[in-house]
């Protein structure tokens, strides 16, 4: 082939490399997993104590105690599994609704909060309630609107994240509300300011801590978190360790006041979960005193006292046969994390829960 | 001769038939290609313009290469187009591991790797084709010459 045209192919060549050098350099600078932050990591932290193989990938964490662990299953809104906290004994038991067999349970999520097990189903909507010797479940709360999630405060009182505003519009947003048998009329409301948009950027996760009557709401896309008292009265806003405070969205407008997004959020914060007076943060974000080598095989989670309002120590729960914890739920001096189709429990090893109350 | 210009015609035709099917595929789910791009961390600002400027690219180049006196051409565009999706997602490939959302896109990491695959082998086969193409027309010159 003559030269003339080797030397066109390395031109078409390197004409195409310089093209996405200059997209890379024109485009967003999209920032990193390491941020500008360190975290103390407790190594003693945490000890494996089982594992067990659920054979599904469509269980959640419904409810632990010092006990016994409690799986719903996405797929069969009735069914509730139960093991003992060594992970044996592991029982399928089959919910019923008195007096309403032909309601729909989709996307309804089981929550176990012993001797008591509610049904929460925010599409039809609806908060039903058994105890766990009948499985029996009524329907109460007469009057819940349509909500994302609910977490019980007590036997009769719920709060529940709901959606205000129609999906995808510039008025969507989240709004946090109790509900109560007691008080039809009387409703908290705590609306999580947006950034960038009003809704999405706000998105985040309800948790109740009985032990410290906390009501904690973490966002997803950035490094806080909301804390609230039983009747949603803000007791204060926390900082997680990580640096990116206004979440990282790009909505686009696809049609007259709707919009999407042009890209996905970055997550902030996986999951949290509450016990007592301690936050547990599973954080999507690697500190400047961390490896790649190290964080891409552990999922890492933060501790934070939300009562003092300070951040403790991070440990990690490493991975399980290459899979990511996807759930945990915190009992006592129990972790139980669910891996996919895995389940297993770590023994937590937090020697400041003694020194406080 | 005969076996250099059957291997041309395949080359040829797999090519038309991939930029067809490409360009074909990405008007007829249009949002989605819109959407899709717009995760990609690399081409923020360019989504609209890319949404029809890649398909009908493909499509001028499978004109290109049907009709015989662009052949040598389209080959060459068909090349660099290839090439130019080959380095882009290598550098999608490098530089998602850094991000903290799926700005990858749809496809997991495993089907990025296929996909590289895929476009490297495409990059060989055009570049065997304008190999093979020039060969042929030097053999066509001597012929002529002698």
């Amino acid at each position: 082939m003559p030269r003339k045209n080797i030397i066109i192919i390395i031109g078409v060549v390197l004409f195409c490399f310089l093209v996405v050098v200059v997209l890379y350099a024109v485009s967003d600078p999209p920032f990193s997993y390491r941020q500008d932050f360190t975290r103390i990591h407790k190594l003693d932290a945490i000890k494996q104590l089982g594992a067990l193989d659920l054979q599904s990938s469509s269980y959640y964490i419904a409810g632990a105690t010092q006990n016994q662990i409690f799986f719903g299953n996405e797929k069969d809104s009735l069914e509730l599994l139960v093991t003992d906290m060594s992970l044996g004994r592991l029982r399928h038991l089959r919910l019923s609704i008195v007096d309403e067999s032909r309601v729909s349970l989709k996307n309804s999520r089981i929550e176990v909060d012993s001797p008591y097990f509610y049904i929460k189903a925010g599409d039809l909507p609806g908060i039903f309630k058994g105890n766990l010797q009948q499985l029996q479940a009524k329907r109460i709360l007469e009057h819940t609107p349509y909500f994302r999630s609910a977490v019980s405060l007590s036997k009769k009182t719920f709060a529940l994240l709901a959606m205000g505003g129609e999906a995808g519009s510039k008025e969507a947003q989240n709004i946090l509300t109790t509900v109560s048998s007691d008080t039809l009329h009387k409703k908290n409301a705590f609306i999580p300011r947006g950034q960038v948009d009003s809704y999405i950027s706000a998105m985040g996760m309800l948790r109740y801590s009985k032990g410290s009557s906390r009501l904690i709401y973490t966002y997803f896309y950035r490094n806080r978190y909301i804390v609230m008292d039983t009747s949603m009265n803000l007791l204060y806003e926390g900082n997680t360790l990580d640096t990116i405070s206004r979440a990282q969205i790009k909505p686009v407008e696809v049609k007259k006041n709707f919009f999407t997004l042009a890209s996905t959020p970055a997550i902030v914060n996986n999951n949290s979960q509450v016990y007592r007076n301690r936050l547990f943060i599973h954080s999507n974000l690697m500190a400047n005193n961390e490896t790649r080598e190290v964080f891409d095989k552990v999922s890492v989670i933060d501790v934070y006292d939300i009562v003092q309002d300070r951040y403790l120590f991070s440990f990690y729960l490493p991975d399980y046969n290459s899979t990511k914890i996807i759930l945990f739920k915190i009992c006592g001096n129990k972790i139980v994390a669910l891996y996919d189709h895995h389940v297993l429990t770590y023994a937590l090893n937090d020697d400041s829960y003694e020194k406080d109350t | 001769m005969r076996k250099k210009e059957i291997i041309i015609e395949i080359i040829i035709f797999l090519h038309v038939l991939l930029f067809l099917y490409a360009a074909g595929s990405k008007l007829t789910v249009y949002d989605t290609f819109i959407a899709q791009m717009g995760k990609s961390p690399l081409l923020t600002g360019f989504t609209h313009t890319l949404a029809w400027l890649v398909p009908s690219v493909e499509i001028i180049i499978a004109i290109m290469l049907i009709i015989p006196r662009f052949r040598l051409v389209g080959l060459y565009a068909a090349f660099g187009l290839m090439v130019l999706f080959t380095f882009y997602i290598i550098s999608i490939l490098t530089i998602s591991k850094e991000l903290p959302c799926s700005c990858g896109g749809v496809l997991s990491m495993l089907g990025w790797r296929e996909h590289l695959v895929f476009n490297i082998g495409f990059v060989l086969l055009g570049l065997t084709g304008i190999i093979l193409m020039h060969k042929k027309r030097e053999e066509q010159r001597e012929f002529v010459a002698a």
